[in-house]
C-alpha cells in the first residue's frame, strides 16, 4: 500500500492525495492506494504541474504510517519540525 | 565595508527581473519543474522537506546594521519569524513560499544582497575569518582578498558550469578559524620573510569522501592570486571527473593525481596563462581595499578601570567576558561573539527580534558592523571595553548573553532531518539534548574547549569530520542512529576525526558524550590541557572506552 504526496507549488506546503480529487494537508486524510492505483495518481500528479510539485509515494501499511527508510522523515514532514513543536499540524 | 559596485547592482536587477518571469512562467504550466529546478537553485531556492528554502550569502559573514534589520524583517515578514545562520556564513529561511520569493530578492537588492552563488556548480560564497580586521594575529584584512575573489569569480564564464560546486575560504590570521584546509581552496595569508605570501591548499573538503587539503604552494605573492586561482580552476576543470557526482569536486582530483603531480600542472598551466590579463592591477586592489577601511578607533589606554570594575562586582559578567570577549588588536576594544546557543535552543537560529537587538547594538557599539561566524554564532568586531557590561545587559534581556562559546554546549549543528530533504537523521535535537545534559555553565567552563559538530548526513554541511567531537546522523532500517567521531579539529591543525565502533540511538548520545568527557577530566594533566590535546597525547584508546563502557556492561 501507498500514500502520494507533494507540495504545493505556491506555497511549498506539504499536501496528500485524498483520493478524491483534492490535495489536502492532513496525512490522515491520505488515500491508502493498491499499486497500481498508486501510480496512476502519480501519473496525474506529475501533469499536474501548475497545482503541485515533486509528488512521489510513500509505503505504508496503515493510514498516516509511512514504513521502512521514509518512515521518521515522513512522519516529520507530517508533522513540522520536531524542533519546533509550536508549527505543529494536527 | 563591500558596498556592491553600479555592476552588480544592475546584474542582481536583471537577476530579479529574470527570476519574476521565470516563477510567472512556472506558474502558469508554460514551464516545468525539470526545467524551473535550476534556475530557482541559481537563486538559492531549494524545495526542502516541508516547504521552499531561500539560502541568502552574507559575503565572507560580514552585515551592516541596516543589512541585519532588514534579514529580521524577512523573516517576521515572509518567514515564521525566524532564520537559520550556517556554517558558510550564509542565513537560511525555512518557510518561504515561492510567490514571495521575488518580493524577498527586492527587499534584498535594496541593502545590496542576494542569493547568487548560494547553490550550484559554481564558486560559492567566499568564507573568511569572522574576527577579520579585528584579531591581533593577524596579518592582513582577509576580507580584502574575497572581496577580490567574489568579484572575480561572480559569473565568470568559464567557472559558472564546474564539475561540481566550489567552496573557497580565507584566513590571514596565524589561528585558523574559517577552516581553511577543508575547502576546495583554502588560503592562508602569512608573513614569509618580512613579505605577505599565501599558503596555497588544495582539495580539502568533507561530505562523502573527506580530506585535509595538502598545501601545493607557501609562498604564493599576493598580486598573482588570482591567476593562481584561475590555473588551478583551469586544470580542475579540464581533469574534474564530470562522469560522477562523488568524484567531480577538486578533491579527488587532487588525490588521484597526488598533490605533486596535481601541483606540476597548475604551475605549468600558471607559467603559460596570460597572467597580466588576470592578475588584479594594484590600483583596482587599493579600490576595493577602501571599502575596507578599518572605522575610526578612538585612541584609548588598554585597560578600561569601569570594565575592571564590572568584571571584578559581577560573577556572570566575568563568566560571559572570560569565553565571548576576544581581544582586539586595538588598545581599549575587544570583539564579542554573541552566541546562538542558549541552553537547550537551536544552535544558529535568530528570532527576528533577537536580529533586530542585535542590528541596533552593533550599530551602538561596534561602528555599525556585525559578522556571522562558521560556529552558527554572531559577532560584533569592535566594542569598547568600555561599553561591555552594557552590552551584555542588553543581550541579556533579549536571551544572547549565554557565555558559552568555544564550550561544550556552542555547537554546530546542520539543519538534519528536522528540515533537510537529505538528511537521515535529525541533528538539532541531538545538539539539544548534549546542551541540556550540560545545562550547568560553571561544569562547562571547567570542562573547557571542547567543539562538538553534528551533520545528519554524509553530506557533512554540520563538520562533523573536524569536531573534537563528530556525531554523524546514519539511517537503520528507519531508525535514526549516530556514529560517533573523535579527535578532528578544524583550525591550522586541521585533522579529520576517528571513527568508532557502530552508532547509537539518539537517547543514548547525551550520556555517551557525558562519559567521554568524564574520561578526559580524570586524565588531563590539568586545567590547561584541552580535550583536543589530550586526545592527541593518549589516542584514542582511552576515549573509546569510555565511550563503549556502559554498552558493554550492558551486553555482558
Ligand atoms: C538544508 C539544505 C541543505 C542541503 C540540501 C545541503 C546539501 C549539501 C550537499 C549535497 C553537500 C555535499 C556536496 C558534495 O559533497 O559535493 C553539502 C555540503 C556542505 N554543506 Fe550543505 N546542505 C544544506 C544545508 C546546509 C547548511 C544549513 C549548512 C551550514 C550549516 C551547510 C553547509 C555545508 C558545508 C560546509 C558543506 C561542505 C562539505 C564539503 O566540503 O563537502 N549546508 N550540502
Ligand atoms: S549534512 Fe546532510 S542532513 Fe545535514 S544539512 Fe547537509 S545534506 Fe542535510
Amino acid at each position: 500500500m501507498k500514500m502520494l504526496t507533494a507540495h504545493d507549488l505556491k506555497t511549498g506546503a506539504v499536501v496528500y492525495w485524498s483520493g478524491d480529487g483534492r490535495w489536502t494537508p492532513r496525512i490522515a486524510d491520505a488515500a491508502l492506494l493498491e499499486d497500481a492505483a498508486a501510480a496512476e495518481a502519480l501519473k496525474a500528479a506529475e501533469a499536474a504541474e501548475t497545482v503541485i510539485v515533486h509528488p512521489y509515494l510513500v509505503p505504508m501499511d496503515q493510514p498516516a504510517a509511512p514504513i521502512a527508510r521514509e518512515r521518521v522523515r515522513e512522519l516529520i514532514r507530517a508533522r513540522g519540525p520536531s524542533t519546533h513543536p509550536e508549527f505543529a499540524r494536527p | 565595508m563591500y558596498r556592491y559596485d553600479e555592476f552588480d547592482a544592475e546584474i542582481v536587477r536583471e537577476r530579479i527581473e529574470e527570476f519574476r518571469a521565470q516563477v510567472e512562467r512556472r506558474l502558469k504550466g508554460e514551464i516545468t519543474e525539470d526545467q524551473f529546478k535550476p534556475l530557482r537553485l541559481m537563486n538559492g531556492l531549494y524545495l526542502q522537506l516541508h516547504a521552499y528554502m531561500l539560502r541568502v550569502a552574507i559575503p565572507y559573514g560580514t552585515l551592516s546594521s541596516r543589512q541585519l534589520a532588514r534579514l529580521a524583517r524577512i523573516a517576521r515578514d515572509f518567514d515564521k519569524g525566524y532564520g537559520h545562520f550556517t556554517t558558510r556564513q550564509n542565513i537560511q529561511y525555512n518557510w518561504v513560499r515561492l510567490v514571495d520569493v521575488v518580493p524577498i530578492l527586492e527587499a534584498l537588492a535594496e541593502v545590496e544582497m542576494h542569493a547568487i552563488q548560494t547553490s550550484g556548480n559554481c564558486i560559492r560564497n567566499v568564507t573568511a575569518d569572522h574576527f577579520a580586521a579585528a584579531a591581533a594575529d593577524e596579518v592582513d584584512d582577509p576580507r580584502v582578498w574575497s572581496e577580490i575573489i567574489r568579484q572575480w569569480s561572480t559569473f565568470h564564464p568559464e567557472f559558472s558550469f564546474l564539475p561540481r560546486k566550489f567552496k573557497i575560504a580565507v584566513t590571514a590570521a596565524e589561528t585558523d578559524r574559517a577552516a581553511v584546509q577543508v575547502h576546495d581552496i583554502g588560503l592562508h595569508l602569512k608573513k614569509r620573510d618580512g613579505k605577505l605570501a599565501f599558503t596555497v591548499y588544495v582539495g580539502g573538503g568533507q561530505g562523502r569522501t573527506p580530506f585535509v587539503a595538502p598545501a601545493i604552494r607557501d609562498d604564493l605573492a599576493p598580486e598573482d592570486l588570482l591567476s593562481y586561482l584561475e590555473a588551478i580552476l583551469r586544470v580542475y576543470n579540464r581533469a574534474g571527473r564530470r562522469d560522477n557526482l562523488y568524484k567531480s569536486r577538486i578533491k579527488i582530483l587532487v588525490s588521484a593525481l597526488g598533490a605533486e603531480e596535481f601541483a606540476r600542472q597548475v604551475e605549468e598551466e600558471w607559467r603559460l596563462s596570460d597572467r597580466a590579463r588576470i592578475d588584479l592591477p594594484a590600483d583596482e586592489e587599493q579600490r576595493i581595499r577602501d571599502y575596507f577601511a578599518p572605522p575610526c578607533f578612538r585612541t584609548l589606554k588598554d585597560a578600561d578601570a569601569g570594565f575592571e570594575a564590572a568584571r571584578a562586582r559581577d560573577a556572570a559578567f566575568a563568566r560571559w567576558v572570560s569565553t565571548n570577549v576576544h581581544s582586539h588588536r586595538t588598545p581599549g576594544y575587544a570583539s564579542v561573539t554573541i552566541s546562538l546557543k542558549p541552553v537547550g535552543g537551536i544552535p544558529g537560529d535568530a528570532t527576528a527580534a533577537q536580529m533586530e537587538a542585535v542590528a541596533a547594538l552593533g550599530k551602538r557599539y561596534s561602528f555599525d558592523e556585525i559578522r556571522v561566524s562558521h560556529e552558527q554564532n554572531l559577532i560584533l568586531p569592535h566594542v569598547e571595553k568600555a561599553d561591555l557590561h552594557d552590552l551584555w545587559q542588553a543581550l541579556k534581556e533579549n536571551g544572547l548573553a549565554t557565555p558559552n562559546a568555544g564550550l561544550i554546549s556552542d555547537i554546530i549543528a546542520c539543519p538534519g532531518l528536522d528540515y533537510c530533504d537529505l538528511a537521515n537523521a535529525r541533528s538539532i535535537p541531538i545538539a539539544q539534548g548534549i546542551s541540556n545534559r550540560f545545562a550547568d555553565l560553571e561544569q562547562q567552563a571547567q570542562i573547557g574547549e571542547l567543539k562538538i559538530k553534528i551533520s545528519g548526513c554524509i553530506n557533512a554541511c554540520g563538520h562533523h569530520h573536524v569536531g573534537h567531537i563528530g556525531i554523524l546522523g546514519v539511517d537503520k532500517h528507519g531508525e535514526e542512529f549516530y556514529q560517533i567521531l573523535l579527535g578532528g579539529r578544524g583550525d591550522e591543525r586541521a585533522k579529520l576525526g576517528k571513527i568508532t565502533g557502530k552508532g547509537l540511538p539518539a537517547e543514548a548520545i547525551p550520556d555517551a558524550i557525558a562519559r567521554i568527557v568524564a574520561r578526559y577530566i580524570a586524565l588531563r594533566t590539568d586545567e590547561s590541557e584541552r580535550f583536543i590535546d589530550a586526545y592527541e597525547r593518549l589516542g584514542p584508546k582511552p576515549f573509546e572506552e569510555a565511550l563503549y563502557a556502559e554498552i558493554k556492561e550492558l551486553a555482558a
